[in-house]
């Protein structure tokens, strides 16, 4: 897995968190705060859906800090929240402008030119038959081409064996390619 | 077919970086802006307005299946009856508040409106039945023991009583005598 790149330590981050060192939460911010969101956004598809999930992340991270006991990777710890924020967002909500905001970006885009817009459409449908997947095969499809994780990491931070993670990336797989066979 | 589909996917769940605003809301949430002026007194009452989320949904509860005999003309009535009564005592507190049983959705909301990040969780015996802002900064969490309503009122500061967040203490004033330690279940294991 990745790991953070930081000035301290990261175990002397998480105690100066515990601290209550303003300067320490930013710091734990600033080294995860693309991670966190990369994978809201590209779970939920919606820009401001992700800002929420991101937002409920951080907060909870902050507060749950004390909680942490090291049993596991800080950063599988952090994977672990922002999962489960994406799938406690999607019971709670619907998604009634899907892909609006890919939209508006290529449309204000200056270099509107017709190898942009087909790269800009291919994408679009591949996100959108992403979001058509079941929320624990599509959050295995993020946590794997968005994070790179390895099968075995993906398992860990969704709590499933890492057969299971291979299963579900099969189907996927088998589900993308029916939806984007004629492409 | 495969590598192409792993080609589009690396392509198109590309890692994103968060916008810069993403720092504001957090700090907002943790930190609301100082200065703004509270628009009602803060009440440390011990029957707080914020039971009356509580004292609605016990009649609705009893009221909808009586009103489901009698029809479902009569159910529609009660329905919206309950809805003004509830919307008129809302609008009469002058509080924001929300009424839930979820203690994650409870969290969340207390977050988002009062910027007091509470880990709230639920807790054996305990039934968390809403919240209210009384003022920034200042809220009142609202919960159910032994089918008793009873409530804790939570702000910022430093004392006997500090919370779990970290760099953020919290003062608890519990609304009760009788459970003092249902009221610390609401966030600590006990």
């Amino acid at each position: 897995m990745t790991r953070m790149v930081l000035a301290n330590s990261e175990p002397d981050l998480i105690a100066a968190c515990r601290r209550g060192e303003r300067d320490a939460f930013r710091a734990l911010f600033e080294a995860y705060q693309d991670k966190v969101y990369s994978i809201a956004l590209r779970f939920s598809g919606d820009e401001s859906l992700a800002m929420d999930i991101a937002q409920d992340t951080f907060l909870k991270l902050f507060s749950c800090l004390p909680e942490f006991r090291g049993d596991s990777a800080f950063s599988t710890w952090v994977y672990r929240l922002v999962v489960n924020a994406c799938l406690d967002h999607k019971r709670r909500s619907w998604r009634f402008a899907p892909l609006a905001d890919e939209l508006i970006a290529v449309l204000r885009s200056p270099a509107n030119s017709l190898d942009a817009l087909l790269h800009s459409e291919m994408r679009e449908r591949v996100r959108a038959a992403v979001e058509t997947l079941s929320p624990d095969m599509r959050m295995a499809v993020v946590l794997r081409y968005t994070e790179g994780l390895s099968y075995e990491e993906i398992a860990e931070v969704m709590g499933c064996s890492a057969g299971t993670v291979a299963s579900r990336l099969n189907r996927a797989h088998k589900a993308l390619e029916r939806k984007l066979s004629h492409v | 077919m495969s590598d192409w589909i792993d080609l589009q996917l690396a392509h198109s769940l590309a890692p994103a970086k968060a916008p810069a605003a993403l720092w504001d809301r957090i700090d907002a949430a943790l930190c609301p802006p100082a200065g703004t002026a509270p628009s009602r007194r803060a009440s440390f009452r011990k029957q707080p307005v914020i039971a009356f989320p509580a004292a609605t949904d016990a009649p609705s509860r009893a009221a909808l299946p009586r009103a489901l005999r009698w029809g479902v003309p009569c159910a529609v009535a009660a329905i919206v009856l309950l809805l003004l009564v509830r919307t008129t005592a809302l609008e009469l507190s002058g509080h924001a508040e929300f009424a839930s049983n979820d203690p994650i959705a409870v969290e969340h909301w207390l977050a988002h409106e009062a910027g007091i990040p509470v880990p709230l969780r639920p807790a054996p015996g305990v039934r968390i039945t809403g919240a209210r802002v009384d003022r920034p900064g200042v809220a009142t969490v609202a919960y159910v023991v032994d089918g008793r309503p009873e409530s804790i009122t939570i702000t910022r500061g430093s004392g006997a009583a500090p919370g779990a967040l970290p760099g953020r203490s919290l003062l608890l004033a519990a609304n009760t005598s009788a459970r003092s330690d249902a009221s610390c279940k609401l966030c600590h294991s006990l």
